[in-house]
């Protein structure tokens, strides 16, 4: 493992370890109880699950402006990782919203933005494996992967612009929005975590994807 | 370290500044706590366990899916420098 990769292992144990201290020690919010601790992960892991889109749809476009197949490893290996951060979203919001709402699901506009988004990769991911050729793959994908990102904002706007099932945003959200301060600093020591977590996963998925190339272009020399 | 590693090591640092710096100044944001939508309580009547397993099973999801997607990344890893190495010594 190299040096920065090591780095990034210790501060994401750090983090993940300073996470579950915070957890830990923090008060029990007053209307919701032990349950509402599930919005430090969920919240991180959805923040994720975004920037790695932006990643992957930033370097989509950045490969269709220089042909660079580097660009194109990285938009696939961050839609990779961002596909397992938004499946954790699905799967963390129902588990917190069957005890606050006594349903796991409903059809309103930010889970059903996301739900959509989630399949938006899913389909980005299977497009992947779906095409031979390298270039064609690489440029169908970094069209894909653009327009799946428009998702996003769509996502994020979705409880500001209209009123949703899904609770308003409590960071962000105008004068009724807030946090108490020890949540604040739990939800932010969680942030850098998950980034932190992403950052290293996106670097050895980008690792992988190199040799996956390389593969690729000796079977290639040998056919 | 080359250029592009330690930009990365940059990133990770602003990052954890960032939330550094930030923690102490949430501590003077708001004394008024209870208005807020997630206030915290020191009753300690309220304790409904049987809350305590959908928190359980939501953080167990997030390590096990983590755990699992490097272990899997890991085995896949190996395969390939193994299928590398077994091209390179064919051509």
């Amino acid at each position: 493992m190299s040096m920065t990769n090591r780095v990034l292992l210790g501060l994401s144990t750090v983090g993940m370890l300073a996470l579950c201290w915070m957890l830990m020690t923090i008060p029990r919010e007053a209307a919701q109880g032990f349950v509402q601790k599930i919005f430090y992960v969920h919240v991180p892991v959805a923040w994720v699950a975004f920037l790695a889109f932006g990643v992957t749809g930033y370097n989509g476009l950045r490969y269709l402006m220089t042909r660079d197949l580097k660009h194109d490893r990285i938009a696939a290996a961050s839609a990779e990782v961002g596909v397992v951060f938004i499946t954790l979203v699905l799967i963390t919001g129902p588990l917190w919203a069957k005890p606050i709402w006594g349903i796991y699901w409903t059809w309103d506009l930010r889970l059903t933005t996301s739900f959509i988004l989630w399949l938006l990769y899913l389909a980005y991911l299977i497009l992947r494996r779906s095409v031979g050729d390298r270039d064609r793959r690489a440029q169908l994908s970094a069209v894909v992967g653009l327009i799946s990102f428009l998702d996003v904002p769509i996502v994020y706007f979705a409880n500001r612009v209209k009123a949703s099932q899904h609770p308003a945003p409590v960071v962000g959200g105008g004068e009724d929005s807030g946090l108490a301060p020890e949540f604040l600093a739990t939800l932010l020591i969680g942030v850098f975590a998950f980034t932190v977590t992403y950052v290293l996963l996106l670097r050895l998925r980008h690792q992988q994807s190199r040799i996956e190339d390389q593969i690729e272009e000796l079977h290639l020399q040998r056919s | 370290m080359n250029r592009k590693s330690r930009l990365y090591v940059l990133f990770a640092l602003v990052l954890g500044v960032l939330v550094l710096a930030v923690a102490p100044m949430a501590q003077a944001q708001t004394d008024d706590d209870a208005s807020t939508p997630y206030a915290a309580t020191d009753d300690e009547q309220w304790r409904p366990k049987e809350n305590f397993w959908w928190l359980f099973a939501a953080y167990g999801v997030i390590w096990v899916a983590l755990l699992g997607y490097v272990g899997r990344m890991a085995s896949k890893q190996q395969q390939l420098e193994r299928e590398l190495r077994h091209l390179q010594r064919e051509s």
